[in-house]
């Protein structure tokens, strides 16, 4: 009896000491698939709104369809754009000869056209470089004579 | 037992532990292949935008042509791509005005790939002048742009010239007059259209001082891009030497200083210029001569047939026909000085004479015949013939015909003449004016013609053409199988023989030169008749339709023997003039 009686103590620590490893391993394994699904999802949102910016910037598509030189008191311009992709637009800068002269912003809708003026002295007969960048980051670049 | 058991729940901690493993790499292996799908879309979002790219590439639009319609610019626009190109905005810039004014409007063409649209403009609200310079430039919805350039022709110097043709100008004759014009504007591929204006002027006036137009320039020309365009104009210009005459070139709305003059100048006709317009300044003569022209106290015919062939009268105040023949014997007289003649036309007899051997003459020096420009007249008499020594004959004496007029003596040569020492048949070829083949038809004197004036231009009329023995001697003929052979001129068409009772049926064949030859054999003896003997061929064609008056020449001559021992060739021939009058 007393051997048996040592025998059962220590099957009961056993058995205590299993179910404490098991219900270990259960808590541990349940906040990896937690953490693990929490951090994929987060992933993916991030990798999906990469994505989705990328293949807008891909669908982007504008062309400077017109600059027209003036003078209205003072010396302006007239920028006119054309969006030839199939996405909205939104047209945040324009340069001139490496020269920031608009950042109002405006948004153009797919195949629509928009015209762009600002105040802005110009040369007769000089090359003028216009660079017009979008908020996706798209930018056409191209070179009139005012 | 209790080893065994421990084994156990070592066990249940490591499948649960897998358990949560497999989860967690699902997940991680499943959230790896959405990535990849990402970036799938992303490659064709690339794909697809460089197919657009490709696709814009194959948009080649341009502005083939640029005019103005109905005060509208009328612009035609061409697509030399395979892709279909959407035009969506014109610009428009005043090029003229100052400032620059631009003007820029939405438009809607679709112009498929290799296909063109016209009138694009005429619907815009937008007035053009044809005298304003335009910029035009058409956008496609893809970006694509096309350009071009309206220069009105009023702002534009255009290289001319002007070429009178000939520069010293016989009066009374044609001058032509060359414009060239050519389109050297750089900053368009439109043809250049022009209204040619061309103006002359002569510096005498009065009497016999004039300029006509007979052929005026057309009052459009289309020039292409870089080619040269000759506007003709045709006058006729009368005048005393040394007047000038200036002509003057250039078109309706050309730039101010934009125009070309030349001058000419009228001149005597020089011996060089003869020469060279001898076409336009002397007369034409041809001959109707008998063969053989045979011993016989009758008369044969000859005949010299002269053209007018200028633009003013001509007087003629001498005719000479003169035989020459090689004999050395110098007793061959074809006739005699002083022989016998029967006048026809002219019909006054003192008018005609053999003023030596060999020679037969028609004389008006006080009032020489005057003939009409463009007109034929024929000088017809009837001559006797002397003779050749015994034993001789002469089938080819040379015939030289001489003709004296106002504007110079001119001389022809090349033709013959046949006699025979014995007695033949008076052989002649001559046109009448009926199928009346007796005395008062064919025979008779006042019906034998050498040439028809007044035709008209396709028409279908009856010509008749004779083959006679002209001597009333019975015994003097042309055997059986004479042929009268016809070569009816090219430009008249239709041929066909009405009437040729005493030959056998005449043959009608085309040659290739134009000439329609009518070949008729003589069924009997030509001039075995005590009243003399004609045989008319008579046959109708369409006249030509030439755009002025022209005169044609028909040949006849006859191809035969004679019955005389031994037997001498019968040769006839006639040169017979047909003036075709165009209303």
């Amino acid at each position: 009896m007393a051997l048996r009686s040592r025998h059962s103590r220590r099957g009961l620590s056993t058995i205590v000491t299993s179910v404490m490893l098991v219900a270990a391993v259960g808590i541990m394994g349940s906040f990896l698939v937690a953490w693990s699904n929490s951090s994929f999802t987060a992933q993916q949102v991030t990798i999906a709104n990469q994505t989705d910016s990328k293949i807008n910037l891909i669908r982007e598509s504008f062309v400077v369809e017109d600059v027209w030189f003036y003078t209205q008191g003072v010396e302006k311009m007239n920028v006119t754009l054309r969006n030839t992709g199939d996405v909205a637009i939104r047209i945040t800068h324009i340069y001139i000869n490496n020269t920031q002269v608009w950042n109002a912003g405006q948004t153009i809708n797919a195949t629509k056209v928009a015209e762009i003026s600002f105040n802005k002295d110009w040369n007769p007969g000089s090359p003028q470089a216009i660079w017009v960048k979008t908020q996706r980051g798209s930018e056409v670049k191209q070179i009139w004579k005012s | 037992m209790m080893r065994t058991g421990e084994k156990q729940r070592k066990g249940l901690s490591t499948v649960v532990a897998g358990v949560f493993m497999i989860i967690v790499m699902s997940s991680a292996i499943g959230v790896t292949a959405w990535t990849m799908q990402q970036q799938d879309r992303v490659t064709d979002e690339i794909l697809a935008k460089t197919g657009e790219k490709l696709s814009r590439l194959n948009e080649v639009l341009k502005i083939s042509e640029v005019g103005i319609a109905n005060n509208k610019l009328n612009i035609t626009l061409s697509n030399d791509g395979g892709s279909a190109s959407h035009a969506k905005a014109i610009y428009i810039v005043n090029e003229t005005a100052v400032p620059k004014q631009q003007y820029n409007y939405d438009i809607d063409y679709l112009v498929d790939g290799r296909a063109t649209v016209k009138n694009v403009g005429q619907t815009l609200a937008f007035t053009a002048k044809n005298t304003t310079s335009y910029s035009i430039r058409v956008i496609t919805e893809s970006g694509s742009t096309a350009s071009a350039e309206y220069l009105p022709i009023a702002s534009t110097h255009i290289p001319m010239t002007l070429y009178v043709i000939p520069p010293t100008i016989t009066t009374g004759e044609n001058v032509t007059i060359l414009y060239a014009v050519t389109n050297n504007v750089t900053t368009s591929n439109s043809p250049l259209t022009i209204s040619p204006k061309i103006t002359s002027s002569i510096s005498c006036a009065g009497v016999g001082c004039t300029l006509t137009k007979i052929t005026a320039a057309p009052s459009k020309v289309v020039i292409h891009k870089g080619a040269t365009v000759l506007v003709k104009e045709v006058y006729r210009a009368d005048g005393p030497p040394s007047t000038t005459i200036t002509f003057n070139a250039s078109y309706t709305g050309a730039k101010a200083g934009n125009f070309v003059t030349e001058k000419g100048t009228i001149i005597v006709v020089t011996l060089s210029q003869s020469v060279i317009t001898s076409i336009a300044t002397k007369p034409d003569m041809y001959l109707i001569l008998p063969g053989p022209f045979g011993l016989s106290t009758q008369h044969g015919l000859w005949g010299a047939v002269v053209v007018n062939p200028t633009n003013s009268p001509m007087k003629i105040s001498r005719v000479l026909m003169t035989a020459f023949t090689g004999s050395h014997t110098g007793a061959t007289q074809v006739v005699q000085s002083g022989c016998a003649t029967t006048a026809i036309a002219p019909s006054t007899a003192s008018e005609w004479s053999c003023p030596h051997d060999n020679q037969i003459q028609w004389k008006r020096l006080g009032a020489p015949l005057t003939l009409s420009p463009g007109d034929t007249y024929t000088f017809l008499v009837r001559a006797q013939p002397k003779g050749l020594p015994p034993g001789e004959e002469e089938p080819g004496a040379t015939v030289t015909a001489t003709v004296y007029t106002d504007i110079g003596v001119f001389t022809k040569t090349g033709y013959t003449v046949g006699m025979h020492s014995i007695s033949e048949p008076l052989g002649n070829v001559y046109m009448t004016d009926s199928t009346d083949q007796g005395t008062s038809g064919a025979l008779n004197n006042a019906k034998m013609f050498g040439h028809l004036n007044n035709v008209p231009p396709n028409t279908n009329k009856t010509f008749y053409v004779v083959f006679a023995d002209l001597d009333t001697d019975a015994n003097t003929y042309i055997n059986a199988g004479g042929r009268l052979i016809i070569n009816v001129p090219p430009g008249f068409s239709n041929v066909t023989v009405t009437f040729s009772n005493l030959y056998s049926t005449p043959t009608i064949t085309q040659r290739a030169d134009g000439i329609t030859q009518i070949i008729g054999v003589t069924t009997g003896n030509t001039g075995d008749a005590a009243a003399g003997e004609a045989k008319v061929i008579a046959f109708a064609a369409i006249t030509p339709s030439p755009a002025q008056d022209t005169t044609y020449l028909m040949f006849a001559f006859v191809d035969g023997v004679t019955n005389s021992s031994p037997q001498f060739s019968a040769g006839a021939i006639a040169e017979m003039a047909i003036e075709i009058d165009v209303p």
